[in-house]
Protein backbone atom coordinates (compact mmCIF):
# COMPACT_ATOMS: atom_id res chain seq x y z
CA UNK A 1 0.00 0.00 0.00
CA UNK A 2 0.97 3.30 -0.80
CA UNK A 3 0.53 6.66 0.62
CA UNK A 4 -1.67 7.51 -2.58
CA UNK A 5 -3.71 4.90 -1.84
CA UNK A 6 -5.03 6.66 1.50
CA UNK A 7 -5.30 10.03 0.01
CA UNK A 8 -9.14 10.46 -0.25
CA UNK A 9 -8.06 14.01 -1.87
CA UNK A 10 -5.92 12.75 -4.78
CA UNK A 11 -6.79 13.12 -8.27
CA UNK A 12 -4.68 12.27 -11.21
CA UNK A 13 -3.80 15.91 -12.63
CA UNK A 14 -2.70 17.17 -9.02
CA UNK A 15 -0.13 14.40 -8.14
CA UNK A 16 1.41 14.34 -11.89
CA UNK A 17 1.93 17.40 -11.71
CA UNK A 18 3.38 17.57 -8.33
CA UNK A 19 5.41 14.56 -9.23
CA UNK A 20 6.55 16.51 -12.34
CA UNK A 21 7.40 20.03 -10.44
CA UNK A 22 9.47 17.93 -7.19
CA UNK A 23 11.50 15.13 -10.48
CA UNK A 24 13.39 14.58 -13.02
CA UNK A 25 12.62 12.66 -16.75
CA UNK A 26 15.44 9.91 -17.07
CA UNK A 27 16.86 11.08 -19.29
CA UNK A 28 17.48 14.76 -17.38
CA UNK A 29 19.15 12.77 -14.04
CA UNK A 30 21.46 10.44 -16.59
CA UNK A 31 22.23 13.90 -17.88
CA UNK A 32 22.97 15.19 -14.47
CA UNK A 33 24.35 12.57 -13.46
CA UNK A 34 26.99 12.30 -16.57
CA UNK A 35 27.71 16.33 -16.27
CA UNK A 36 29.06 15.36 -12.29
CA UNK A 37 30.98 12.81 -13.56
CA UNK A 38 32.62 14.55 -17.14
CA UNK A 39 33.16 16.82 -13.74
CA UNK A 40 34.26 15.27 -11.00
CA UNK A 41 36.22 12.26 -13.75
CA UNK A 42 37.17 13.79 -17.07
CA UNK A 43 39.75 11.77 -18.76
CA UNK A 44 41.32 9.54 -16.15
CA UNK A 45 43.30 6.96 -16.44
CA UNK A 46 42.29 3.32 -15.12
CA UNK A 47 44.11 0.29 -15.57
CA UNK A 48 43.04 -4.05 -14.72
CA UNK A 49 43.18 -6.76 -16.76
CA UNK A 50 41.42 -6.72 -20.54
CA UNK A 51 38.46 -9.85 -19.32
CA UNK A 52 35.50 -10.13 -22.40
CA UNK A 53 36.01 -8.69 -25.46
CA UNK A 54 33.39 -8.62 -27.98
CA UNK A 55 33.66 -6.70 -31.31
CA UNK A 56 30.18 -6.63 -33.45
CA UNK A 57 30.32 -5.83 -36.80
CA UNK A 58 29.24 -2.15 -36.16
CA UNK A 59 33.12 -1.55 -35.19
CA UNK A 60 32.69 -0.35 -31.80
CA UNK A 61 34.33 -2.55 -28.74
CA UNK A 62 32.99 -3.79 -26.02
CA UNK A 63 34.85 -5.18 -23.62
CA UNK A 64 35.57 -5.81 -19.70
CA UNK A 65 38.31 -3.93 -17.79
CA UNK A 66 38.92 -6.67 -14.59
CA UNK A 67 40.38 -6.36 -11.51
CA UNK A 68 40.99 -9.30 -9.28
CA UNK A 69 41.85 -9.31 -5.82
CA UNK A 70 42.16 -13.27 -4.50
CA UNK A 71 39.03 -13.91 -6.54
CA UNK A 72 36.93 -10.70 -5.72
CA UNK A 73 36.15 -9.06 -8.51
CA UNK A 74 35.94 -5.75 -9.83
CA UNK A 75 34.31 -4.80 -13.11
CA UNK A 76 33.65 -1.73 -15.43
CA UNK A 77 32.87 -2.12 -18.96
CA UNK A 78 34.66 -0.25 -21.14
CA UNK A 79 33.40 1.20 -24.59
CA UNK A 80 36.01 1.61 -27.25
CA UNK A 81 33.67 3.66 -30.12
CA UNK A 82 34.75 2.91 -33.84
CA UNK A 83 36.25 6.38 -34.23
CA UNK A 84 38.81 6.68 -31.15
CA UNK A 85 39.74 2.99 -32.52
CA UNK A 86 40.36 3.80 -35.36
CA UNK A 87 42.23 6.67 -33.86
CA UNK A 88 44.30 4.66 -31.53
CA UNK A 89 44.90 2.03 -34.32
CA UNK A 90 48.35 3.33 -35.62
CA UNK A 91 49.38 4.12 -31.84
CA UNK A 92 48.51 0.28 -31.01
CA UNK A 93 49.95 -1.09 -34.28
CA UNK A 94 53.98 0.78 -33.82
CA UNK A 95 53.51 -1.27 -30.54
CA UNK A 96 52.37 -4.29 -31.87
CA UNK A 97 49.64 -4.46 -29.79
CA UNK A 98 45.50 -4.94 -30.01
CA UNK A 99 42.77 -5.17 -27.32
CA UNK A 100 42.40 -8.69 -26.36
CA UNK A 101 41.11 -11.01 -23.60
CA UNK A 102 44.09 -11.76 -20.49
CA UNK A 103 46.22 -8.65 -21.31
CA UNK A 104 46.51 -5.73 -18.93
CA UNK A 105 45.89 -2.36 -20.15
CA UNK A 106 46.21 1.88 -18.93
CA UNK A 107 43.36 3.15 -20.14
CA UNK A 108 41.81 6.63 -20.76
CA UNK A 109 38.35 7.94 -20.74
CA UNK A 110 35.49 9.48 -18.68
CA UNK A 111 33.24 7.04 -16.40
CA UNK A 112 29.35 7.60 -18.04
CA UNK A 113 26.07 6.02 -17.99
CA UNK A 114 24.57 4.90 -20.95
CA UNK A 115 21.12 7.01 -21.71
CA UNK A 116 19.58 3.52 -23.99
CA UNK A 117 20.70 0.47 -21.64
CA UNK A 118 21.41 2.59 -18.31
CA UNK A 119 24.37 0.51 -17.25
CA UNK A 120 27.21 2.28 -15.64
CA UNK A 121 30.33 2.31 -18.26
CA UNK A 122 33.68 3.75 -19.35
CA UNK A 123 34.18 5.63 -22.67
CA UNK A 124 37.42 4.93 -23.90
CA UNK A 125 39.41 7.67 -25.39
CA UNK A 126 42.94 6.72 -25.28
CA UNK A 127 45.75 3.76 -24.03
CA UNK A 128 49.08 3.13 -22.70
CA UNK A 129 50.95 0.86 -24.89
CA UNK A 130 53.94 0.95 -23.04
CA UNK A 131 52.03 -0.56 -19.87
CA UNK A 132 50.52 -3.41 -21.60
CA UNK A 133 53.96 -4.46 -23.53
CA UNK A 134 55.99 -3.83 -19.81
CA UNK A 135 53.49 -5.92 -18.03
CA UNK A 136 53.98 -8.58 -20.42
CA UNK A 137 57.41 -8.58 -20.80
CA UNK A 138 57.95 -8.95 -16.24
CA UNK A 139 55.50 -11.68 -16.47
CA UNK A 140 57.67 -13.17 -19.21
CA UNK A 141 60.59 -12.63 -17.13
CA UNK A 142 58.98 -14.07 -14.11
CA UNK A 143 57.60 -17.38 -15.87
CA UNK A 144 60.67 -18.14 -17.55
CA UNK A 145 62.59 -17.52 -13.98
CA UNK A 146 60.23 -19.16 -12.68
CA UNK A 147 60.65 -22.31 -15.01
CA UNK A 148 64.27 -22.33 -14.79
CA UNK A 149 64.51 -22.56 -11.16
CA UNK A 150 62.21 -25.81 -12.04
CA UNK A 151 64.44 -27.14 -13.70
CA UNK A 152 62.15 -27.02 -16.65
CA UNK A 153 63.38 -24.64 -18.96
CA UNK A 154 65.57 -26.64 -21.18
CA UNK A 155 64.10 -29.47 -20.45
CA UNK A 156 62.59 -30.48 -23.89
CA UNK A 157 65.90 -29.63 -25.55
CA UNK A 158 67.04 -32.68 -23.98
CA UNK A 159 64.85 -35.37 -25.16
CA UNK A 160 65.42 -37.06 -28.38
CA UNK A 161 64.72 -36.14 -31.50
CA UNK A 162 64.20 -39.33 -33.69
CA UNK A 163 66.53 -39.76 -36.45
CA UNK A 164 63.54 -40.15 -38.71
CA UNK A 165 60.70 -38.09 -37.21
CA UNK A 166 58.01 -38.80 -39.82
CA UNK A 167 54.97 -39.49 -37.28
CA UNK A 168 54.23 -35.55 -36.64
CA UNK A 169 51.58 -34.45 -33.70
CA UNK A 170 50.21 -31.24 -34.87
CA UNK A 171 48.58 -28.96 -32.29
CA UNK A 172 46.59 -25.46 -34.60
CA UNK A 173 43.53 -23.66 -35.60
CA UNK A 174 41.84 -26.73 -37.74
CA UNK A 175 41.40 -24.97 -41.15
CA UNK A 176 43.60 -22.03 -40.69
CA UNK A 177 46.09 -20.29 -43.44
CA UNK A 178 48.97 -21.63 -40.77
CA UNK A 179 47.71 -24.89 -40.92
CA UNK A 180 47.34 -25.19 -44.67
CA UNK A 181 51.50 -23.33 -44.92
CA UNK A 182 52.42 -26.14 -42.76
CA UNK A 183 50.63 -29.33 -44.65
CA UNK A 184 51.67 -27.79 -48.06
CA UNK A 185 55.30 -28.08 -47.00
CA UNK A 186 54.89 -31.37 -45.77
CA UNK A 187 52.79 -32.65 -48.48
CA UNK A 188 55.76 -31.43 -51.26
CA UNK A 189 58.58 -33.04 -49.80
CA UNK A 190 56.83 -36.50 -50.97
CA UNK A 191 57.66 -37.99 -47.50
CA UNK A 192 54.82 -40.14 -46.18
CA UNK A 193 54.59 -38.81 -43.13
CA UNK A 194 51.93 -39.38 -40.57
CA UNK A 195 50.02 -36.42 -39.17
CA UNK A 196 47.96 -36.60 -35.81
CA UNK A 197 45.95 -33.20 -35.93
CA UNK A 198 44.45 -31.50 -32.68
CA UNK A 199 42.08 -28.68 -33.48
CA UNK A 200 42.31 -25.72 -30.87
CA UNK A 201 41.49 -22.14 -30.46
CA UNK A 202 45.19 -20.29 -30.54
CA UNK A 203 43.86 -17.07 -29.28
CA UNK A 204 40.93 -15.46 -27.42
CA UNK A 205 39.21 -17.01 -23.87
CA UNK A 206 40.81 -20.70 -23.44
CA UNK A 207 42.99 -20.98 -26.17
CA UNK A 208 46.36 -21.21 -23.95
CA UNK A 209 44.22 -24.05 -22.00
CA UNK A 210 43.39 -25.64 -25.20
CA UNK A 211 46.87 -25.44 -26.39
CA UNK A 212 48.32 -26.78 -23.48
CA UNK A 213 45.95 -29.55 -23.23
CA UNK A 214 46.78 -30.75 -26.68
CA UNK A 215 50.34 -30.73 -26.25
CA UNK A 216 49.98 -33.49 -23.48
CA UNK A 217 46.84 -35.04 -25.19
CA UNK A 218 49.17 -35.93 -28.23
CA UNK A 219 52.42 -36.84 -26.13
CA UNK A 220 50.40 -39.46 -24.72
CA UNK A 221 49.75 -40.74 -28.13
CA UNK A 222 52.21 -43.64 -28.74
CA UNK A 223 52.70 -43.19 -32.69
CA UNK A 224 53.49 -39.44 -32.04
CA UNK A 225 57.56 -38.84 -32.44
CA UNK A 226 57.55 -34.94 -32.35
CA UNK A 227 54.50 -32.64 -31.51
CA UNK A 228 54.49 -29.21 -33.91
CA UNK A 229 52.45 -26.44 -32.09
CA UNK A 230 51.46 -24.22 -35.05
CA UNK A 231 50.24 -20.40 -35.60
CA UNK A 232 49.88 -17.80 -38.02
CA UNK A 233 51.12 -14.11 -37.44
CA UNK A 234 49.09 -11.66 -35.23
CA UNK A 235 49.86 -9.01 -33.02
CA UNK A 236 52.04 -9.40 -30.05
CA UNK A 237 49.21 -9.16 -27.71
CA UNK A 238 47.04 -11.34 -30.40
CA UNK A 239 50.09 -14.55 -29.53
CA UNK A 240 49.55 -14.22 -25.76
CA UNK A 241 48.21 -17.53 -25.76
CA UNK A 242 52.07 -18.59 -26.44
CA UNK A 243 53.54 -16.58 -23.51
CA UNK A 244 51.39 -18.40 -20.80
CA UNK A 245 52.60 -20.09 -18.41
CA UNK A 246 50.20 -23.44 -18.82
CA UNK A 247 51.53 -23.86 -22.29
CA UNK A 248 55.42 -23.56 -21.89
CA UNK A 249 55.38 -25.77 -19.42
CA UNK A 250 52.79 -28.42 -21.37
CA UNK A 251 55.63 -28.42 -23.64
CA UNK A 252 58.81 -28.12 -21.00
CA UNK A 253 56.98 -31.53 -19.81
CA UNK A 254 56.27 -33.39 -23.05
CA UNK A 255 58.39 -36.44 -23.77
CA UNK A 256 58.84 -35.66 -27.17
CA UNK A 257 60.50 -32.90 -29.02
CA UNK A 258 58.19 -29.71 -29.56
CA UNK A 259 58.54 -27.77 -32.42
CA UNK A 260 57.05 -24.31 -32.67
CA UNK A 261 55.85 -22.37 -35.76
CA UNK A 262 54.72 -19.31 -34.11
CA UNK A 263 54.03 -16.53 -36.92
CA UNK A 264 55.73 -13.73 -35.26
CA UNK A 265 59.50 -12.57 -36.05
CA UNK A 266 59.73 -9.83 -33.86
CA UNK A 267 60.39 -11.67 -30.29
CA UNK A 268 60.22 -15.45 -29.05
CA UNK A 269 57.31 -16.47 -27.13
CA UNK A 270 57.93 -18.80 -24.20
CA UNK A 271 56.84 -21.52 -25.94
CA UNK A 272 59.65 -20.21 -28.57
CA UNK A 273 62.07 -20.32 -25.47
CA UNK A 274 61.59 -23.76 -23.91
CA UNK A 275 60.33 -25.72 -27.09
CA UNK A 276 63.10 -28.21 -28.58
CA UNK A 277 63.24 -26.18 -31.82
CA UNK A 278 61.80 -23.07 -32.66
CA UNK A 279 61.03 -21.17 -36.21
CA UNK A 280 59.45 -18.28 -37.33
CA UNK A 281 56.94 -19.65 -39.46
CA UNK A 282 54.38 -22.76 -39.47
CA UNK A 283 56.12 -22.74 -43.39
CA UNK A 284 59.73 -22.88 -41.61
CA UNK A 285 58.76 -25.37 -38.75
CA UNK A 286 57.37 -27.80 -41.70
CA UNK A 287 60.74 -27.45 -43.25
CA UNK A 288 62.73 -27.92 -40.18
CA UNK A 289 61.08 -31.42 -40.20
CA UNK A 290 61.28 -32.39 -43.45
CA UNK A 291 65.30 -31.46 -43.34
CA UNK A 292 65.43 -33.54 -40.59
CA UNK A 293 64.32 -36.49 -42.62
CA UNK A 294 65.79 -35.20 -45.79
CA UNK A 295 69.05 -35.83 -42.88
CA UNK A 296 68.23 -39.54 -42.87
CA UNK A 297 68.09 -40.36 -46.73
CA UNK A 298 71.09 -38.55 -47.45
CA UNK A 299 73.12 -40.36 -44.58
CA UNK A 300 72.10 -43.86 -46.14
CA UNK A 301 72.63 -41.77 -49.71
CA UNK A 302 76.22 -41.15 -48.66
CA UNK A 303 76.62 -44.49 -47.32
CA UNK A 304 75.63 -46.04 -50.50
CA UNK A 305 78.07 -44.47 -52.42
CA UNK A 306 80.98 -44.72 -49.98
CA UNK A 307 79.65 -48.62 -50.24
CA UNK A 308 80.08 -47.89 -53.87
CA UNK A 309 83.33 -46.35 -54.05
CA UNK A 310 84.81 -49.34 -51.65
CA UNK A 311 83.65 -51.51 -53.56
CA UNK A 312 85.19 -50.38 -56.62
CA UNK A 313 88.91 -49.97 -54.99
CA UNK A 314 88.61 -53.32 -53.58
CA UNK A 315 88.05 -55.01 -57.00
CA UNK A 316 90.45 -52.57 -58.42
CA UNK A 317 92.68 -53.79 -55.75
CA UNK A 318 91.85 -57.47 -56.52
CA UNK A 319 92.85 -56.94 -60.31
CA UNK A 320 95.90 -55.18 -59.05
CA UNK A 321 96.72 -57.93 -57.13
CA UNK A 322 96.29 -60.55 -60.17
CA UNK A 323 98.79 -58.21 -62.40
CA UNK A 324 101.09 -58.53 -59.67
CA UNK A 325 101.18 -62.03 -59.28
CA UNK A 326 101.27 -62.70 -63.36
CA UNK A 327 104.00 -60.38 -63.17
CA UNK A 328 105.75 -62.17 -60.44
CA UNK A 329 105.20 -65.46 -62.08
CA UNK A 330 107.00 -63.84 -65.21
CA UNK A 331 110.17 -63.07 -63.28
CA UNK A 332 109.86 -66.52 -61.35
CA UNK A 333 110.21 -67.54 -65.13
CA UNK A 334 113.25 -65.51 -65.95
CA UNK A 335 115.24 -66.29 -63.39
CA UNK A 336 114.51 -70.11 -63.42
CA UNK A 337 115.92 -69.79 -67.16
CA UNK A 338 118.69 -68.29 -66.27
CA UNK A 339 119.63 -70.43 -63.32
CA UNK A 340 119.04 -73.48 -65.47
CA UNK A 341 121.32 -71.73 -67.94
CA UNK A 342 123.97 -70.99 -65.74
CA UNK A 343 123.84 -74.79 -64.03
CA UNK A 344 123.50 -76.31 -67.85
CA UNK A 345 127.30 -74.07 -68.78
CA UNK A 346 129.05 -75.50 -65.40
CA UNK A 347 128.20 -78.58 -66.56
CA UNK A 348 129.08 -78.69 -69.99
CA UNK A 349 132.25 -76.56 -68.40
CA UNK A 350 132.70 -79.86 -66.36
CA UNK A 351 131.99 -82.36 -68.96
CA UNK A 352 134.46 -80.74 -71.31
CA UNK A 353 137.16 -82.05 -68.58
CA UNK A 354 136.58 -85.56 -69.65
CA UNK A 355 136.56 -84.68 -73.05
CA UNK A 356 139.51 -87.08 -74.69
CA UNK A 357 140.92 -84.74 -76.98
CA UNK A 358 141.66 -82.30 -74.02
CA UNK A 359 143.17 -84.94 -72.21
CA UNK A 360 145.43 -86.13 -74.61
CA UNK A 361 146.66 -82.23 -75.32
CA UNK A 362 147.69 -83.07 -71.78
CA UNK A 363 150.15 -85.85 -72.84
CA UNK A 364 147.38 -88.59 -72.08
CA UNK A 365 146.53 -91.34 -74.89
CA UNK A 366 145.02 -93.90 -75.58
CA UNK A 367 145.67 -97.35 -77.16
CA UNK A 368 143.54 -100.07 -79.30
CA UNK A 369 144.07 -103.73 -80.02
CA UNK A 370 144.27 -104.60 -83.47
CA UNK A 371 140.57 -105.49 -83.11
CA UNK A 372 139.90 -102.25 -82.53
CA UNK A 373 139.16 -102.14 -78.12
CA UNK A 374 140.57 -100.14 -76.08
CA UNK A 375 143.30 -101.67 -74.02
CA UNK A 376 142.30 -100.75 -70.24
CA UNK A 377 145.04 -103.59 -68.71
CA UNK A 378 148.04 -105.34 -69.50
CA UNK A 379 146.23 -108.42 -70.22
CA UNK A 380 144.36 -107.10 -73.13
CA UNK A 381 147.38 -106.45 -74.68
CA UNK A 382 148.33 -109.99 -76.21
CA UNK A 383 151.84 -110.35 -76.82
CA UNK A 384 153.08 -109.70 -81.13
CA UNK A 385 149.86 -107.95 -81.14
CA UNK A 386 149.85 -104.56 -83.52
CA UNK A 387 148.29 -102.00 -81.48
CA UNK A 388 147.66 -98.04 -82.14
CA UNK A 389 148.01 -95.75 -79.70
CA UNK A 390 146.01 -92.56 -80.65
CA UNK A 391 147.56 -89.41 -79.47
CA UNK A 392 146.51 -85.79 -79.66
CA UNK A 393 147.62 -84.82 -83.23
CA UNK A 394 147.41 -88.57 -84.68
CA UNK A 395 148.23 -92.62 -84.16
CA UNK A 396 151.24 -94.78 -83.76
CA UNK A 397 151.33 -98.06 -84.33
CA UNK A 398 153.56 -100.66 -82.01
CA UNK A 399 154.02 -104.38 -81.94
CA UNK A 400 153.72 -105.75 -78.23
CA UNK A 401 156.99 -106.95 -76.92
CA UNK A 402 156.72 -107.57 -73.52
CA UNK A 403 153.72 -106.69 -70.83
CA UNK A 404 154.55 -106.37 -67.52
CA UNK A 405 151.70 -105.78 -64.88
CA UNK A 406 151.96 -102.91 -62.02
CA UNK A 407 153.60 -104.34 -58.94
CA UNK A 408 156.01 -106.51 -60.92
CA UNK A 409 159.75 -106.26 -61.52
CA UNK A 410 160.60 -105.66 -65.19
CA UNK B 1 78.38 -61.78 -40.74
CA UNK B 2 76.25 -58.88 -41.22
CA UNK B 3 73.45 -59.32 -38.67
CA UNK B 4 70.17 -60.17 -40.36
CA UNK B 5 67.20 -58.38 -39.76
CA UNK B 6 63.47 -58.72 -40.92
CA UNK B 7 63.58 -55.61 -43.41
CA UNK B 8 60.08 -55.06 -42.83
CA UNK B 9 60.55 -53.88 -38.88
CA UNK B 10 64.28 -52.84 -38.75
CA UNK B 11 64.61 -49.52 -37.25
CA UNK B 12 66.55 -46.02 -38.89
CA UNK B 13 69.14 -46.28 -36.50
CA UNK B 14 69.80 -50.52 -37.02
CA UNK B 15 69.92 -49.78 -40.58
CA UNK B 16 72.45 -47.04 -40.33
CA UNK B 17 74.53 -48.78 -37.89
CA UNK B 18 74.70 -51.85 -40.28
CA UNK B 19 75.57 -49.73 -43.14
CA UNK B 20 78.29 -48.58 -41.33
CA UNK B 21 79.15 -52.23 -39.92
CA UNK B 22 79.23 -53.57 -43.87
CA UNK B 23 81.51 -49.68 -44.84
CA UNK B 24 84.30 -50.88 -42.15
CA UNK B 25 84.13 -54.69 -43.10
CA UNK B 26 84.25 -53.24 -46.92
CA UNK B 27 87.26 -51.29 -46.09
CA UNK B 28 89.34 -54.20 -45.08
CA UNK B 29 91.77 -55.38 -47.63
CA UNK B 30 91.82 -59.07 -46.75
CA UNK B 31 87.53 -59.48 -47.53
CA UNK B 32 87.33 -62.01 -50.19
CA UNK B 33 85.06 -61.34 -53.14
CA UNK B 34 82.27 -63.69 -52.07
CA UNK B 35 81.81 -61.61 -49.12
CA UNK B 36 82.07 -58.70 -50.70
CA UNK B 37 79.28 -59.52 -52.62
CA UNK B 38 77.26 -60.79 -49.67
CA UNK B 39 78.17 -57.46 -48.23
CA UNK B 40 77.11 -55.11 -51.18
CA UNK B 41 73.81 -57.22 -51.59
CA UNK B 42 73.11 -56.82 -47.81
CA UNK B 43 73.78 -52.91 -47.84
CA UNK B 44 71.68 -52.36 -51.21
CA UNK B 45 68.37 -53.97 -49.20
CA UNK B 46 69.37 -51.90 -46.44
CA UNK B 47 69.33 -48.49 -48.52
CA UNK B 48 66.01 -49.77 -50.51
CA UNK B 49 64.39 -50.36 -47.44
CA UNK B 50 65.44 -47.08 -46.15
CA UNK B 51 64.14 -45.02 -48.92
CA UNK B 52 61.20 -46.92 -49.69
CA UNK B 53 59.34 -46.70 -46.12
CA UNK B 54 60.50 -42.99 -46.32
CA UNK B 55 59.53 -41.98 -49.56
CA UNK B 56 56.77 -44.63 -50.57
CA UNK B 57 53.83 -44.39 -48.47
CA UNK B 58 51.35 -41.16 -48.97
CA UNK B 59 50.71 -38.69 -46.13
CA UNK B 60 48.11 -39.65 -43.75
CA UNK B 61 46.27 -37.53 -41.58
CA UNK B 62 43.95 -38.49 -38.63
CA UNK B 63 42.07 -36.14 -35.85
CA UNK B 64 42.04 -36.48 -32.42
CA UNK B 65 39.79 -34.11 -30.44
CA UNK B 66 40.65 -32.73 -26.92
CA UNK B 67 38.35 -34.14 -24.08
CA UNK B 68 35.19 -32.08 -23.52
CA UNK B 69 36.52 -30.69 -20.47
CA UNK B 70 39.40 -28.84 -22.22
CA UNK B 71 36.96 -27.37 -24.87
Amino acid sequence: MTDFADDTEYTADVSINHVADSAQSVSELIDAINAVLTREFREVWVYGEVGKVSQPSSGHVYFDLVEDNDGEKHVISVKLWRGVRQRLMPKMKQHDMDVVSGIKVRIRGTPDVYGSTGQFGFKMSDIDPRFTLGDLAAQRDEIIARLKNEGLYDRNRRTTLPLVPISIGVVTSKGSAAHADFMKTLEESGIGFTITLCDVRVQGDGAAEQVAAAITLLDGQLNVELVAVIRGGGSRTDLATFDNEAVARAISVCSKPVFTGIGHDIDKSIADEVAYSWNKTPTACAVAIVEKVNDFVRQVDTAAQRIATVVLAALANSERRVANAVGRLRTLRTTALEAATSRIKLLASEIAGFDPVVLMRRGWSITYSSEGKVIKSVKHAKLGDDVTTRVADGAIVSTVVVTTPSGTNE
Amino acid sequence: MPRKKDEANIGYEDAVTELEEILEALSDEDINVDELAERVKRATELVKVCRDRIAAARLEVKEIQLPEASR
